[in-house]
């Protein structure tokens, strides 16, 4: 059985590398993957029918922002939702990616960005726990949730440090109107350094 | 087919420098995001017009 996301990080870098190999000998990586050959448009969704994780539990995409709205660095991100109930998603964290197709970051959103169900950081925390790898996952699908396992505390934090920064931003305000508003997009965020933490976790 | 890192990732033991080597072989620039020739104007919008009036990241 495939271990579920909080389950010891080990196993999903060894997953991660895998990926890795397989993108190496492909002289490819994830970007490369789901764009299969395609010139990306700004807003555009990747793959063309989204990501496919088998199990039906997640949902996600890639896409690139217009460049006056993203940072320098970041080529594009992918938005990785999870299901909490009969077609109902969450969104979990985007995870950036650099002009090399390498991770740069995870991040966090306000509601409006995505339109999804919005849950505490302890409710969509639960249903991370229940979510495991199928082995017919695809190699991109497979490095993403390895990553959301790898990353699982990092994630933790950042979405609770997503609750806090909400909760500042209302000050006692209608949180409705807070999660819908213009002003506030990013509420979280953390840099990545997969090598290292790659390196960290198969040695434990 | 087979994956020459794979040699590596499968023992017990995983090098820096193996990892560090992997990445560095999915290192590849990136296609540029061209620009989106469909503009979308929205009289309705009480909103500036660089508002998004849809979530700009939502599943649909």
């Amino acid at each position: 059985m495939q271990p579920g996301l909080s389950s010891p990080s080990k196993q999903y870098a060894t997953n991660i590398l895998e990926a890795l190999s397989i993108f190496a000998d492909a002289q490819s990586n994830l970007v490369l993957d789901v764009l299969a050959g395609q010139t990306p448009h700004e807003n555009e969704k990747f793959p063309t029918g989204e990501l496919n994780f088998v199990d039906a539990g997640w949902r996600g995409f890639y896409h690139c922002h217009a460049a006056a709205e993203k940072h320098s660095e970041e080529h594009g991100h992918f938005h990785l939702f999870v299901c909490c109930g009969e077609e109902q998603w969450t969104h979990v964290a985007a995870l950036s990616i650099d002009n090399l197709g390498q991770p740069r970051s995870w991040f966090t959103v306000n509601q409006w960005v995505t339109g999804a169900n919005w849950l505490s950081a302890n409710d969509t925390l639960s249903l991370l726990d229940d979510v495991h790898i199928s082995p017919e996952t695809g190699l991109t699908e497979q490095f993403l949730l390895s990553m959301l396992g790898l990353y699982h505390d990092d994630l933790s934090e950042l979405l609770f440090e997503r609750d806090r920064r909400l909760t500042q931003i209302n000050a006692g305000a209608n949180m409705d109107d807070t999660l819908e508003d213009r002003s506030v997009y990013v509420l979280s965020s953390r840099l990545i350094a997969l090598q290292e933490r790659l390196v960290q976790s198969v040695r434990t | 087919m087979e994956h020459k890192y794979n040699r590596w990732i499968m023992g017990t033991a995983v090098g820096v420098v193996a990892i560090a080597a992997m990445i560095d072989h999915t290192r590849h620039t990136l296609p540029i995001a061209q620009p989106n020739d469909i503009v979308i104007i929205d009289d309705e919008s009480d909103a500036s017009p660089c508002s998004l009036d849809v979530s700009p990241c939502s599943l649909d």
